[in-house]
């Protein structure tokens, strides 16, 4: 049997998650022995249009993207959103505050009118997703595991539980107890909650998860002395779309 | 009451020579909260504390555990769980020892589960006595666990510079051989009814839950108004069941290494109040809404294992309502449902 073509393509993003692959380093090498890298651009100047698996990184930001999105979609049996900025639009999506014209005028200044943008969204606004690796950055064992997953043809893991499981887990002291606040109870897990392991808050860098009750955890905000706009910033700072779409969808 | 006694420092001094035959678990103090942990040096060791972040079940029962591993060609292999050193596990509370109890009940009776067999049967445990409600979340005297002794190998009471010592096992009287034990009298045993008649005032609920009439309640209960209320503010973090000392629901999954035919298979936590816990092939779920999965919480505390077996899966050790940001309180959720009980009759 061929060995499965990955192609790895990146939109308005850091290009973090790709580094993140590439630090896999020792055991890159023995994922080689079963798949073939055709198109990676951070790592390889060689390119192709015929591959199997594509790992979209990235937030998809100009009219543009639109059509080349659509392409790699067209090409590949299996599309993976790689990273926040593709699966929720991640900090990108801050963005969305202002409109298309005033940013280019902040970042640009008179040369705005060069350059083209739009509302900022995840991929799967755009087209269908198979799977989401998520997180800022991903997980490189969890990219690992997924290639495992799809090499094997078992359905990859996606993660519904909150971050608080993994946390307490860990055995964790809470960071509520330590003053600060923390999304950890509505945000996806998978990180093995490495922020509050740290004594960090946890921002929801893998999104919010569906269902979440957020009327009540911005009433746990609250209690914990968080003013509206310290509410607002912890919603927006990686999941100000996940929350938008959520508050639509919710019946109450 | 105990007759015999040891002082703190003799007693420090016992753990610590037992070092050489024994791997000894307690609680130590991190940042602010406490933690079992493996013991190397007893000034580490924390007899008198409060209440841990996780119950001590972790010890029997990993928080993530390999069950079997296996290869392409068809070979498998249990994992070895080492028994040359027995464990002596200390400290344990009246809650947790309940608690303790309750898994042994399900893990330990026949056919049992042979990973928690194992390790449970190569421990001897030290229980303690709290002289103080270890938190204000507390209400194990509500649910009759307080002072109770339960599977203890050995049962420590801790005084001023003592403890008394109740060997309760051949295990318990293995481990003490050889410790500095002297006589207690009568005095002591008076002293331990006062202190402990001063801190049962200091609970936040003088009130016995009556655990016949709870698990009847609940039964009645199915369509209470209480569990939309519990879901209008359950964040379905999974923290209250990952913290309670009587959870024992676990996720397994294969572990794969690259080869794609070599693994191992693992089990891990797990908790009902999560989305997918009674998800099924092809996404059907048997506890879709925060009502269901806090209901089935619940009713699995008060209701199913009393059916079963006559034990309640509440210890009253508070460790949930102490960590759950959103602060849902079991002993309100008994309180409430004994409460329109009581108005029907
Ligand atoms: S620190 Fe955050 S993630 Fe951890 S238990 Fe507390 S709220 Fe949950
Ligand atoms: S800890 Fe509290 S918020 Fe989290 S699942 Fe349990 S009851 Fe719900
Ligand atoms: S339900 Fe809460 S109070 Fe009761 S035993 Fe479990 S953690 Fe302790
Ligand atoms: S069903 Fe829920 S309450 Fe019951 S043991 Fe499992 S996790 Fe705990
Ligand atoms: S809940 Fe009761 S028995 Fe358990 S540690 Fe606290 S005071 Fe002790």
């Amino acid at each position: 049997m061929a060995k499965p073509r990955i192609a790895f393509f990146d939109f308005a993003c850091c290009e973090g998650c790709q580094l993140q692959v590439i630090n896999l380093e020792a055991e890159l090498l023995d994922v080689l022995d079963h798949v073939d890298i055709v198109t990676f651009r951070e790592a390889m100047s060689e390119k192709s249009d015929d591959y199997d698996i594509a790992f979209i990184e990235g937030s998809i930001t100009r009219a543009s993207d639109i059509p080349r999105l659509e392409k790699i979609r067209e090409n590949a049996t299996v599309l993976i959103a790689l990273g926040a900025c593709a699966t929720i639009a991640g900090v990108n999506a801050l963005k969305n505050r202002r409109t298309p014209q005033e940013n280019l005028r902040i970042v640009y200044g008179d040369d705005g009118d060069k350059f083209e943008t739009f509302p900022v969204r995840p991929i799967d606004q755009v087209v269908e997703v198979d799977y989401y690796l998520h997180g800022c950055p991903i997980d490189k064992n969890e990219f690992l595991e997924m290639v495992k997953a799809l090499l094997m043809g078992t359905a990859p893991k996606q993660w519904t539980s909150a971050v608080c499981v993994e946390c307490k887990l860990r055995e964790n002291e809470c960071v509520y107890d330590l003053g600060r606040l923390c999304m950890g109870p509505i945000s996806r897990g998978g990180c093995d909650a490495i922020c509050p392991a740290y004594g960090n808050s946890c921002e929801a860098c893998r999104g919010i998860l569906p269902d979440a009750n957020i009327p009540s955890m911005v009433e746990v905000l609250k209690a914990h002395g968080a003013s509206e706009a310290e509410i607002e910033r912890r919603f927006t700072n990686f999941t100000a779309i996940d929350k938008l779409v959520q508050e639509m969808e919710q019946p109450q | 009451m105990p007759a015999s006694k040891i002082s703190k420092d003799d007693l420090k001094r016992h753990l610590s020579e037992k070092l050489t035959d024994y791997t000894l678990v307690g609680p130590v103090k991190s940042r602010l909260a406490y933690k079992f942990d493996v013991i190397s040096n007893v000034d580490r060791l924390e007899i008198e504390y409060t209440t841990t972040v996780l119950p001590p079940k972790k010890q029997f029962m990993p928080t993530v555990e390999p069950l079997i591993r296996f290869q392409g060609d068809g070979t498998a292999q249990l994992p070895l769980i080492p028994t040359d050193r027995p464990v002596a596990l200390v400290a344990l509370h009246s809650c947790d020892l309940i608690a303790t109890d309750l898994i042994d009940t399900i893990f330990a009776t026949a056919p049992g589960d042979p990973y928690y067999k194992t390790r449970r049967e190569n421990a001897v445990i030290l229980g303690v006595r709290c002289m103080e409600p270890c938190d204000t979340h507390a209400f194990c005297n509500a649910m009759g666990t307080l002072d109770q002794k339960g599977g203890a190998d050995i049962f420590l009471t801790p005084l001023d510079h003592h403890f008394l010592v109740e060997p309760l096992s051949k295990k318990g009287e293995t481990f003490l051989a050889g410790a500095a034990l002297s006589h207690s009298g009568d005095e002591d045993a008076q002293a331990v009814g006062r202190i402990a008649n001063e801190r049962d005032k200091q609970f936040r609920s003088q009130e016995k839950v009556d655990l016949k009439a709870l698990s009847d309640a609940m039964t009645t209960s199915r369509d209470h108004e209480i569990w939309d209320e519990l879901a209008g503010e359950c964040l379905a973090c999974g923290t209250c069941n990952i913290t309670c000392p009587t959870c024992y629901c676990f996720d397994m999954c294969d572990k794969m290494e690259l080869s794609l035919v070599d693994g191992e298979r693992r089990r891990s936590w797990d908790s009902c109040q999560l989305r997918e816990f009674a998800e099924v092939a092809g996404g059907e779920n048997f506890r879709g809404t925060r009502a269901d999965r806090q209901r089935h919480r619940f009713f699995r505390k008060g209701k199913y294992l009393f059916d079963r077996y006559d034990l309640t899966g509440c210890v009253g050790c508070g460790r949930c309502v102490r960590q759950c940001v959103a602060d849902i309180d079991p002993l309100e959720v008994y309180q409430r449902l004994l409460e329109r009980r009581s108005a029907r009759v």
